[in-house]
C-alpha cells in the first residue's frame, strides 16, 4: 500500500473553538456555582499563552519529530496500513507510550525541563491543560515513538492519535467532575486520577501517569486514588514566582545549565544533573519525591502503608 | 483549518475568557493574614516551620525566619511564593523595596510596604543576604 501520501485531520487545531467553549462554560459554572474549582485570571492567560506557544512551536519544530518519525518508516519492512483497527490498536500502543514519557518526564530532569511548566500552576482548571511546553523536541522523547513506526504504524497516523490522547486529556483537569461511574474510573484516566497526578501533597507525587487509560498506573505500580481526607494541593513542590509564559516555560533549563556551571563537579555529577530526578544534589542536599514521602511519613506514621505511602 | 481562522478564535476566545474572568472577580488578589502566610510558607517549604512572620499591612508579603534563614513570601493571584533571601539584592522603590533575588523565574520582586516597614524590612534583608 503506498502510504506516502497519507493525512490525517489536525484534530488538536480542530479541537480549539471546543476547548475556548468547555473553558467559558467551567469558569461560568464556577462563578454561579461557587464551587468546582477556582479561577485566577493571570494564572489561567499564563496557561493558555502556553497553550498558543505550544502550537506555534509545533508549527515550527514539528518536521524534527515528523522527520524522524518518517526515515525510520522508510527502513521498516512491516506496513498495518490504515484499518480501522489499526488505527484503535495505535491509539492504545500509543498510550502505552504516553504512559513512559510522562514517566520519564517526572523522573529524569532533562524531561521534567520540558514538563514542569504543565505543573507550574496552582490552579486546576481547563486552562491547566492547555499550559503545555514550548521544548518537547529538546527531550528526544519522539525516541519512544520509534517502536510503533517499526511496527508498521504509519508516522501520520501516530500523530493523529497522539492529537486524540491530548484531546481525551483536556477535560480531566477540572476539579467540577468529582467521580465518574466506577467501570469508567476503572480502566479509563478521569478528573479524580489526574487531579491526584497535579497534587503536590507527599502521597501524590511520581503517581498516576496515565493519558487515556488509568490501566498502565494499575500495570505498573504507579497508581494512587484520589483520597477524600487529603485533597490535592495542585502546583510544584516549591512553586515558581512568576506568570511570565517565557520563565515558565525555559525556568527548569536554566536551573540545569546553572548547576552544571557549579566549580568542582565531576563530569559524572554534571551528566546526572541531568539525568537523575528532580531535586536531586550531587552534594546529597536534595529533597526528591522519596525523601519528601520519608520525611511525611516519620512524622505522621499512621501513613505508612497507605496509598501513595507503599513503599516508604 | 486555515492558520488565519485559527489565529481568530484564538484571540477572540482568549480575549472573551479574560474578560469573562475580569467580570466574574477572578482577578482579585489574596489577602495575606498571619495564619495564611504560615500555612502557606509551610506546605511551600516542606520541612521548615515559620518561627516568626513580619506581614505588610498591604496584605501583599511578609518575612518569615524559619530553620535560621530568612524567607520572602508574596501573594501572587490568589496564591503566593516564597524564597530565600540568601544572595537577595534590595533596593528602595517608590512605595516598597524592590528584591533581585538569584532566580531566573523571578528575578525581580516589588513589595509594597509603608515607610516604617521599608526601614525595617531593608536591613533584615541585606543580613539574611
Amino acid at each position: 500500500m503506498d502510504l506516502s501520501t497519507l493525512t490525517y485531520p489536525d484534530v488538536v487545531s480542530l479541537a480549539v473553538p471546543f476547548f475556548v467553549a468547555a473553558i467559558i462554560v467551567e469558569v461560568t459554572w464556577i462563578f454561579v456555582k461557587h464551587r468546582g474549582g477556582r479561577y485566577e485570571a493571570r494564572d489561567a492567560m499564563t496557561s493558555l499563552a502556553m497553550g498558543v506557544g505550544n502550537v506555534v512551536v509545533g508549527i515550527l519544530l514539528g518536521f524534527v519529530t515528523y522527520g524522524f518519525l518518517m526515515l525510520l518508516w522508510e527502513i521498516t519492512p512491516v506496513d498495518l496500513g490504515t484499518a480501522w483497527w489499526v488505527v484503535a490498536l495505535c491509539f492504545v500502543l500509543d498510550d502505552l507510550r504516553y504512559y513512559w514519557v510522562h514517566r520519564f518526564g517526572h523522573r529524569i530532569r532533562w524531561v521534567w525541563a520540558s514538563h514542569v511548566n504543565h505543573h507550574s500552576s496552582q490552579h486546576y482548571n481547563l486552562t491547566t491543560a492547555l499550559r503545555q511546553t514550548w521544548t518537547g523536541t529538546f527531550t528526544f522523547m519522539m525516541l519512544l515513538s520509534a517502536p510503533l513506526v517499526l511496527l508498521g504504524f504509519h508516522p501520520a497516523m501516530i500523530l493523529f492519535v497522539g492529537g486524540l490522547n491530548l484531546i481525551y486529556q483536556f477535560w480531566i483537569h477540572t476539579e467540577a467532575i468529582d467521580k465518574m461511574p466506577r467501570w469508567f474510573e476503572a480502566v479509563m484516566n478521569t478528573p479524580s486520577h489526574h487531579r491526584v497526578h497535579h497534587g503536590r501533597n507527599p502521597r501524590y507525587l511520581d503517581a498516576n501517569y496515565a493519558g487515556v487509560f488509568i490501566i498502565w498506573d494499575k500495570l505498573f505500580g504507579t497508581f494512587v486514588p484520589e483520597q477524600a481526607d487529603d485533597k490535592p494541593d495542585y502546583g510544584l513542590v516549591h512553586n515558581i514566582g512568576t506568570f511570565n509564559p517565557l520563565r515558565v516555560a525555559f525556568h527548569e533549563w536554566v536551573a540545569i545549565f546553572r548547576d552544571w556551571r557549579q566549580p568542582g563537579l565531576t563530569l559524572w555529577d554534571r551528566l546526572r544533573y541531568a539525568v537523575m530526578p528532580p531535586g536531586w544534589r550531587h552534594d546529597g542536599t536534595g529533597g526528591g519525591s522519596e525523601r519528601l514521602k520519608a520525611d511525611y511519613v516519620a512524622k505522621h506514621p499512621e501513613a505508612r502503608g497507605t496509598p501513595g505511602f507503599e513503599n516508604v | 483549518m486555515p492558520l488565519w481562522l485559527l489565529g481568530t478564535i484564538v484571540v477572540v476566545g482568549l480575549a472573551a475568557i479574560w474578560v469573562i474572568m475580569r467580570v466574574y472577580g477572578f482577578d482579585r488578589s489574596l489577602m495575606l493574614t498571619h495564619d495564611i502566610a504560615a500555612e502557606e510558607f509551610a506546605i511551600d517549604n516542606p520541612g521548615l516551620v515559620p518561627e516568626d512572620i513580619h506581614l505588610a499591612k498591604s496584605g501583599q508579603s511578609a518575612l518569615i525566619l524559619a530553620g535560621g534563614s530568612t524567607y520572602v513570601l508574596w501573594v501572587m493571584g490568589q496564591d503566593v511564593a516564597t524564597h530565600d533571601l540568601a544572595k537577595a539584592q534590595v533596593t528602595e522603590a517608590d512605595g516598597g523595596l524592590t528584591l533581585r533575588l538569584p532566580d531566573f523565574a523571578a528575578p525581580r520582586v516589588t513589595l509594597t510596604l509603608t515607610e516604617d516597614e521599608k526601614a525595617k524590612w531593608k536591613p533584615m534583608i541585606e543580613e539574611a543576604a
